[in-house]
């Protein structure tokens, strides 16, 4: 039998499960939306969102009371206190997560009647429920970071995979938040690959450092791929009917959302890129590796946008051919073709842009990652 | 005194006179009544059809069908756009809940997804088969919700405890996360924990003044989508030519001032009252060109008028354009056609049958101030609430008492009744087939597969049959409505003997109460 410092407590399990939960409710929110439209507050992708705060909650209330009023030295040992409570921080950030999703469920709900039921994935009230997500899965990261942290080289091992794992959550997260900019007739404009260097960088490179992970970039981007490969080929084997109009497409079963971003190539040439340049200073690792970054997913994504265009890609292993009940079979999206291009001056300056944020997140990942990498508690 | 016996027309006539209003804002199809009622066949059956859309778009409409028989097993309710690639694939349609009251009432609700034409398509299955019905809904968003004080306290309330535990936690982690478990945070632990929840605060304060304004910009983006009514310009002739000139004050892109349909004969039904509401004219206006209607005026006091206009859009929808105007006193040219007016004698020969009280009547007659109809109101003893249907329903007799026989169609329909409240924020169109244009009725219709069923019940008739005008029709007629508030309304009532148009007027207090 392990001894508990060589297991893998069952309370980051649960929070490894809640943000897993948060985001397979999330994504299947979004097909949800797109197949059937109408919805109930017990629908199952809502059930699959709550159990992420039960999860969460669960596991940072028990840390919290234990922590303040059990009899464990060691774990008050290696916590932080806030309001007279203890607990790891992580806990707290999970909680704090929590209470944020909370407060977006009134101020959605009034959003809705005053403003109409919102058809869009970013706006005011989602976003306080996207930062109450982001709260929690900030605060597994670090809950498992404090106790990978202090843990000993086994058990390192173990929780890096876990922190690894968790961390491909939160690109699949990040992504998700940002879908309606995203989308296949975007691929070959500059705000895309904006879009896309805005946070996916930062997150990448913070947790590949916290880790000491060598392959963490492309781990965790192998988690993205995963579930959205998953969802791509699952979702369309269950029956759904739209419950909503105006319907342009008749749809008899769950519509997934695209392809997944090739992010696999970028993330496993920053990993390169990060192993042979631990000694650089940040000021030049982070342009470089930002510029790689982007570089190189420009090299794989563009080409592959032009792919998932043709009929080759209207098959099931990469799904072009679905389309939600509301998508107008006079809109590009339908009809396979691209946003018009911008003036060249434009995309250029848009694409300078692009590098700039990526070489921006890439040095916010890193010192975040070298912050993380401290954290004991 | 009319401007020909002053011996100034000559003069006059040379000037033109301008009577200008700029057009004040209507709220929706109709005016105050936002609310769609429905009187058609659904194959075999008879259904009354409430429709309440929402205020807010998209938002919840309120559904209700009574069947008037029995025989009615189960009421399926889907909404679909009026017309465009959107009408051609329907969603699932939903059950509607038999009341557990009344066993011919189902109720149901609807999501209303964008702003414009909608249906609202209701089968029928009973024992005589199934059949369908389009009730045409225009979804305009009306305004946006306010919040309540109890709301903004509870989510003041959450949002300082969102920030303070944001900072608590920011300091927390700067001052501690960093130490080897056991370890107490040390001065400089501490300074940095300070340092940080100064920084967090400000983030904190900085991300509630950006999502407030980030909050107040989709506000405004929603205002935008708020329906706002075409305005209109008035001016008259000295010859009394009234000219009035539409003006789309922005609101989708999609409303055009060039796609005017005829609804029952007409591009436009044109009504003026006077502020009393004791005269009335129910005119029709010639398109002169894009957005510019022009009539000529029959003989008016010098005073103040306020016009209702009804128009309908290619897509079905239908709106009201108020204005109001000062006019001179106008010797102007006699009515023809289906124009027609009407002002009150006071004469209590219209009476109420049943309990209510007779002097609460007006009656009156239109230009051919027919001393031979009398048009009765027939109702019972049942006070008027607010949003209640109710058939209103008019007996029309001739001279001698007895039910009049030589009753015709009048552009293509019954009976025309207009319900106007007496400060005119309130005003409807109805027909006997309800408060939906028959313009946009006869586009959901066409749009109903099969066909095998028809909006209007078999005695009444569509805009365009007019080949049954020779045909002689019942001498009751029926409006499906509801008053959205309550008030003191007038109701006119036109019908058509023998080539003569026959207006009465009524009047009808609504309770809030009901009582």
């Amino acid at each position: 039998m392990n001894s508990p410092e060589r297991r893998v407590p069952w309370y980051l399990w649960c929070a490894a499960l809640a943000v897993t939960s948060a985001y397979v409710g999330g994504y299947w929110d979004i097909s949800w939306h797109r197949s059937i439209g109408r919805d109930s507050f017990w629908s199952a992708p809502h059930i699959a969102i709550y159990a992420c705060g039960v999860l969460a909650g669960l596991s940072s209330a028990y840390l919290i009371f234990t922590a303040t009023f059990g009899n464990s030295p060691a774990l008050r040992g290696s916590s932080v206190r806030i309001w007279g409570l203890s607990g790891p921080i992580g806990a707290f950030i999970s909680a704090w997560g929590g209470v944020a999703m909370l407060v977006s469920a009134p101020f959605d709900d009034w959003w809705h009647n005053a403003y109409g039921l919102d058809v869009k994935i970013i706006s005011p009230p989602h976003m306080v429920l996207a930062t109450g997500f982001f709260g929690i899965e900030f605060g597994t990261i670090m809950l498992i970071l404090a106790f990978m942290n202090r843990a000993s080289d086994r058990l390192r091992t173990r929780l890096q995979w876990l922190f690894l794992y968790v961390g491909g959550t939160t690109v699949c997260e990040s992504l998700l938040i940002k879908l309606e900019y995203i989308s296949r007739p975007e691929m070959h404009g500059a705000l895309f690959y904006i879009v896309v260097a805005i946070g996916t960088p930062a997150i990448m490179v913070a947790l590949a450092t916290a880790s000491r992970q060598r392959w963490a970039c492309t781990t965790m981007a192998a988690v993205y791929t995963a579930f959205g490969v998953g969802f791509l080929w699952i979702l369309p084997l269950f029956a759904a009917e739209p419950k909503l109009g105006p319907v342009y497409h008749q749809v008899t079963h769950f519509i997934p959302w695209e392809f997944p971003l090739l992010l696999i190539v970028p993330a496993l040439i920053v990993d390169l890129i990060l192993q042979r340049t631990d000694g650089w200073r940040p000021i030049l690792r982070a342009p470089a590796t930002g510029a790689a970054f982007l570089a190189t997913f420009i090299i794989v994504q563009w080409p592959f946008a032009n792919f998932l265009m043709s009929p080759l890609a209207r098959n099931r292993v990469f799904g072009t051919a679905y389309f939600d009940y509301g998508t107008s079979a006079r809109s590009l999206y339908a009809r396979y073709v691209f946003l018009p291009a911008a003036a060249p001056a434009q995309f250029w300056r848009g694409m300078l842009i692009a590098l700039a944020v990526s070489s921006l997140m890439t040095w916010i990942g890193l010192r975040a990652g070298h912050g993380m990498q401290r954290v004991r508690r | 005194m009319r401007i020909a016996d002053c011996g100034l027309r000559t003069l006059i006539c040379a000037i033109v006179v301008f009577a200008i209003a700029i057009g004040s804002v209507a709220v929706e199809a109709h005016v105050g009544s936002p609310d769609v009622f429905l009187d058609g066949l659904a194959g075999p059956y008879r259904l009354l059809v409430t429709v309440r859309p929402p205020y807010a778009i998209p938002g919840v409409a309120d559904v209700e069908v009574r069947a008037t028989t029995g025989d009615v097993q189960d009421i399926r309710i889907v909404p679909l756009p009026l017309t465009g690639p959107g009408a051609e694939f329907a969603p699932v349609p939903d059950r509607a809940a038999r009341s557990s009251e009344d066993p011919q009432l189902f109720r149901g609700h609807l999501w209303m997804m964008t702003a414009g034409a909608w249906q609202v398509r209701v089968t029928a299955t009973g024992e005589r088969g199934a059949g369908s019905l389009s009730v045409p809904v225009p979804t305009l968003p009306q305004s946006t919700l306010a919040m309540s004080a109890a709301l903004r306290a509870l989510l003041i309330t959450l949002m300082l405890i969102l920030a303070l535990g944001f900072v608590a936690i920011v300091s927390a982690a700067a001052r501690e996360a960093s130490l080897a478990p056991g370890t107490a945070p040390d001065r400089p632990a501490r300074r940095r924990g300070r340092i940080a929840a100064t920084v967090a605060a400000c983030v904190a304060i900085a991300v509630v003044l950006l999502g407030n304004a980030w909050w107040s910009a989709e506000a405004s983006i929603y205002a935008r989508y708020v329906y706002k009514a075409l305005e209109a310009t008035t001016t008259i002739a000295a010859d009394g030519r009234l000219a009035l000139t539409l003006h789309d004050p922005g609101w989708i892109r999609s409303r055009r001032l060039d796609d005017f349909v005829a609804d029952h004969d007409h591009l436009m039904h044109l009504f003026v009252v006077s502020p009393t509401l004791d005269r009335f004219w129910h005119l029709h206006p010639a398109e002169q060109t894009t957005a510019t209607f022009e009539q000529r005026l029959p003989d008016m006091p010098q005073g103040r008028y306020e016009l209702f206009a009804d128009l309908v859009h290619a897509t079905g929808v239908s709106e009201t354009v108020v204005a109001q105007f000062d006019a001179p006193a106008i010797q102007g040219t006699p009515l023809a056609g289906d124009d027609s007016a009407f002002a009150v004698r006071l004469k209590p020969d219209t009476t109420y049958e049943g309990s209510a009280t007779p002097s609460e009547v007006v009656s009156g007659f239109s230009r051919t101030n027919d001393p031979t109809t009398n048009i009765v109101w027939v109702r019972d003893a049942k006070p008027l609430v607010p949003k209640r249907l109710t058939m209103f329903t008019f007996r029309v007799d001739d001279a001698s008492g007895q039910l009049a026989t030589d009753l015709e169609l009048y552009m293509g329909m019954p009976g025309h009744a207009v319900f106007v409240r007496h400060d005119r924020r309130v005003f409807a169109h109805v027909h006997p087939a309800g408060s939906a244009s028959m313009a946009a009725l006869a586009i959901g219709q066409r749009a109903l597969a099969g066909a095998a069923s028809s909006p209007i019940p078999t005695d009444r008739a569509t805009s365009d049959s007019h080949a049954h005008h020779a045909a002689a029709q019942p001498a009751t007629v029926s409006f499906p409505y509801g008053f959205p508030e309550a008030g003191d309304y007038r109701i006119f009532v036109q019908v058509k003997r023998s080539g003569r148009i026959v207006t009465g007027a009524f009047d009808a207090r609504v309770d809030r109460s009901g009582g």
